[in-house]
């Protein structure tokens, strides 16, 4: 029979055996590498986000600088 | 990194931990803790990563907009002071879409923009309001009555008067020398008023000759000023522009004021309709002949849908869908409908029906179904009533829909939504339900109360017999000296355990013969109430027994009967009236709103895992994360709401798994999405790899069974067995995945997690795939 893992409680830990124990471990293992991978992927969204803002605000600047110098 | 890379990556990170394992002998001990540690640094991960999808989330435009559109669509109900014109609510995505709200801006804020929308609307509402009251102000002062369903405009006063400058120029023409009527100028005046009236009838009801007699006299006075509509403002101007045809005068719940339902009627004397039945879910029922609606009669043991000869099904799940994700109500509605859309009478249809009849040369058609929800019994009604389901059959169509596929609709004829709809129908038969089972118990609750009343008064009659019966045994000396003799035979300790039994036994037989004769009838008064008491008391908890199954047993056929003859009387009641049933549509947007809190709150809290899946973000996986099952859910529909409602939730595909159970669903807010997905397809191939797996399985619990020695463990495995035999036949028979709706189902699952998601994104792949090339074509 499949185990379907969740967060196991202490007192459900010991009732498994070191086979099941591993594999519990394998799954949690499994799990923090996805979140790692969503966290990652997370950041690097918000870190483009800002440079895209900033290169906006660049751009306005230089636009600034160009509309003054016509004047 | 391609998924390729990150898998290898993953599968070498996982090599290298059981390596590490191995190395170290860890005892179960070591590994507890170290499994707990892993815990709380996925907790702590958890966090971060919810805190960093609220931050991207709170800046993303889509998500803005998906904020802005649940608003406008569903948000405001909750706030009886805010009413938005149905038509506005259609019109808000296209103002979404055209980039007149400034939802990239960095000082957005979501309230003002709400607040100032809101405003917008209002005023658009009572612009629109105030030229209909002067129009119809200014018509009704004429003496006639304004019942046109739309709030009048330029547009619409524009038409009427149109008619009204032509029927002044009929009657002032000189009458045909031909014309019947030459000679006759005033029935000539009223063949053309009668005419003209015809005409205007959609705007005003009765007579209009109040209105021709002025205009004839003061024509003039007709060519109002109304007050053109205000198009400053983007956003105003681009409503008005998409809806020119005008805005419909759709009831509105917070003007409702007639009468209200506040509860189910009794049901106990309710007649059940002969015809309509009840039946089990995947049966095929002992009678001849019958239609089934909104369902069918299951798989037999070879895996073959059971079709038999003498019954019609008109389904739309497994694969009865003739059409991808129609309605049984949809389904019932074409099938009364000829080609050219009309009804065909049920004369024209009796050859064709008469097999399915109960009985030779009697035409009954006995009508089943095998559940109730919104779809069964509309479906039920559609097929009793196809006239009247034809005159409503956008408002039951799109019920059934948002019923079986949660795809909503905008506000109806009656001032109701589709969804509107589907919570009164659902909660008022739910109510029903409950009404019965309250019944139930109440019955048995009169019984019961009954039957302790009458303990109460053995008990004190058995009370004053004991006293009676302890006066004589404390005060009769004959009774105080065997008494006393059997006290001494029981202590003492020369006599063998087996002779001291006897003479105790015949001691308290004298004892007992004594207080016979000294204490007359009362003696056996008392054995009979002890007798009375004691079948009293059996019976009372019995009835307990009753009572608490009755509050959660399933209704029976009979019941269900019963119910649905009741909804079936009242369903044209509630097309037409439905703030009548307003109690049961807020319970409804009650459980809505609670479940999509409590979602958020799981979610938050780690109950409940929500994440992509890492190979195709369209699929989203839900799961429980700190039990075994997932928790309950009081609203689908609420469900789904979270989930549509943020940015990174809205996916495709939506897979629940819980516990050994899959469910896969096709989310969408639109009918004809549904049909780039074809569940059916899957369905073999689950069943094909749940047959493997559940070989698979029953061979490894063979094969343990031989090896096994503890009798208890050999017990668990033949057991382990027997159910692995029983899921094998039942996924045969279909039992194990079923296909309903926009959605599949594994009730039970022995295949691997990975697998299914694997045969799940290949499948969904092949139909992304088709429906590129078909819409290139």
């Amino acid at each position: 029979m499949q185990i379907f893992w969740h967060i196991l409680k202490k007192s459900e830990l010991e009732k498994l055996n070191q086979k099941d124990l591993k594999s519990y471990f394998d799954w949690l293992k499994k799990t923090k590498l996805v979140n790692r991978k969503m966290i990652k992927k997370l950041e690097q969204k918000i870190d483009e986000k800002q440079i895209s803002k900033a290169r906006e605000k660049d751009k306005s600047a230089i636009e600034a600088i160009k509309q003054s110098l016509k004047k | 990194m391609s998924p390729q890379n990150s898998d290898q990556q993953y599968a070498d990170s996982q090599k290298q931990e059981r390596y590490n394992a191995l190395e170290t002998s860890q005892t179960n001990e070591q590994l507890i803790l170290e499994i707990q540690r892993e815990q709380e640094n996925i907790f702590e991960d958890r966090n971060k990563r919810i805190l960093l999808e609220d931050k991207i989330l709170s800046e993303n435009p889509d998500q803005r907009s998906n904020n802005l559109l649940d608003y406008i669509r569903r948000g405001h109900l909750k706030d009886p002071d805010i009413y938005i014109m149905p038509e506005i609510i259609q019109t808000f995505p296209y103002i979404l879409e055209k980039g007149l709200i400034d939802i990239k801006a960095d000082d957005y804020d979501e309230q003002k923009t709400m607040d100032s929308l809101i405003k917008i609307f209002k005023e658009i509402e009572d612009d629109v309001l105030a030229r209909d009251r002067q129009i119809r102000n200014f018509l009704e002062s004429k003496g006639v009555r304004v019942t046109y369903d739309q709030y009048l405009d330029q547009t619409t006063y524009g038409e009427i008067l149109k008619v009204l400058q032509q029927y002044l120029k009929i009657i002032n023409s000189p009458i045909h020398p031909k014309s019947p009527f030459h000679g006759k100028p005033q029935e000539y005046k009223q063949s053309i008023r009668e005419k003209t009236a015809s005409k205007l009838s959609a705007y005003f009801l009765g007579d209009l000759n109040a209105l021709f007699d002025d205009y004839e006299a003061n024509n003039s006075h007709y060519q109002l000023e109304i007050a053109t509509p205000d198009l400053s403002d983007p956003i105003k101007k681009i409503i008005y522009k998409k809806n020119q045809k005008g805005f419909k005068k759709y009831p509105r719940i917070s003007e409702y004021r007639g009468e209200t339902v506040e509860n189910v009627p009794t049901l106990k004397n309710q007649k059940r309709r002969p015809g309509i039945m009840f039946v089990e879910r995947d049966e095929l029922p002992d009678i001849k002949g019958g239609i089934i609606l909104d369902g069918n009669f299951g798989y037999d043991k070879d895996g073959n849908l059971v079709t038999p000869d003498d019954k019609k099904i008109i389904d739309h799940h497994d694969k009865f869908n003739s059409t991808l994700y129609d309605t049984a109500t949809v389904m019932v509605g074409r099938y009364w409908e000829s080609k050219s859309g009309k009804i065909v009478p049920l004369l024209q249809r009796k050859e064709e029906l008469k097999k399915y009849a109960t009985r030779n040369g009697a035409f009954r058609l006995n009508i089943m179904i095998n559940h109730m929800d919104s779809d069964s019994i509309l479906s039920v009604w559609a097929f009793r009533n196809p006239k009247k389901a034809k005159k409503y059959k956008q408002i039951i169509n799109n019920i059934s829909f948002c019923g079986d596929f949660m795809v909503g609709s905008g506000v109806m004829e009656y001032g109701a939504n589709a969804r509107d709809y589907e919570y009164i129908i659902s909660n008022y038969m739910s109510a029903c339900r409950e009404k019965i089972k309250q019944e139930r118990t109440q019955e048995l609750e009169r019984e019961l109360e009954q039957k302790r009343q009458e303990l109460k008064i053995i008990n004190t009659e058995k009370t004053a017999l004991t006293e009676e019966l302890d006066n004589i045994r404390s005060r009769d000396p004959d009774i105080i000296a065997l008494s006393r003799e059997l006290e001494q035979i029981k202590g003492d300790k020369g006599i063998t355990p087996k002779d001291k039994g006897k003479m105790i036994g015949q001691k308290s037989r004298e004892l007992e013969n004594i207080l016979k004769s000294k204490a007359g009838t009362n003696y056996e008064r008392k054995i009979t109430m002890d007798r009375r008491g004691s079948d009293l008391q059996k019976e009372i908890d019995k009835l307990n027994r009753q009572i608490s199954d009755a509050k959660v047993k399933g209704l029976s056929g009979v019941e269900n009967e019963k119910v649905i003859s009741h909804v079936l009387d009242i369903i044209e009641d509630i097309i037409t009236n439905p703030f009548k049933y307003r109690k049961y549509l807020f319970e409804g947007r009650d459980k809505e709103d609670k479940t999509i809190k409590e979602m958020d709150k799981l979610y938050r809290s780690g109950e409940i895992e929500i994440t992509p899946d890492p190979h195709d973000p369209e699929i989203l996986v839900l799961r429980p994360l700190k039990s075994s099952k997932m928790p309950g859910i009081a609203s689908i529909d609420g469900e789904y709401f979270f989930l549509r409602k943020r940015e990174d939730f809205n996916q495709k595909i939506i897979v629940t798994r819980d516990g050994q159970s899959v469910m896969m669903a096709i989310n969408t807010q639109d009918k004809k999405l549904l049909q780039d997905y074809d569940f059916d397809e899957m369905l073999d191939v689950f069943k094909m790899r749940e047959d493997l797996h559940i070989n698979e399985n029953i061979e490894k619990t063979k094969t343990e069974q031989v090896t096994e020695e503890d009798p208890k463990m050999k017990k668990t495995l033949t057991k382990k067995l027997e159910e692995l035999e029983q899921d094998k036949q039942k996924n045969v028979e279909g039992k194990l995945w079923r296909n309903r709706t926009q959605m599949i189902f594994a009730f039970k699952s022995y295949i691997p997690e990975e697998e299914i998601m694997t045969i799940l994104r290949e499948w969904k792949k092949k139909n992304d795939q088709k429906e590129t090339e078909s819409r290139k074509e």
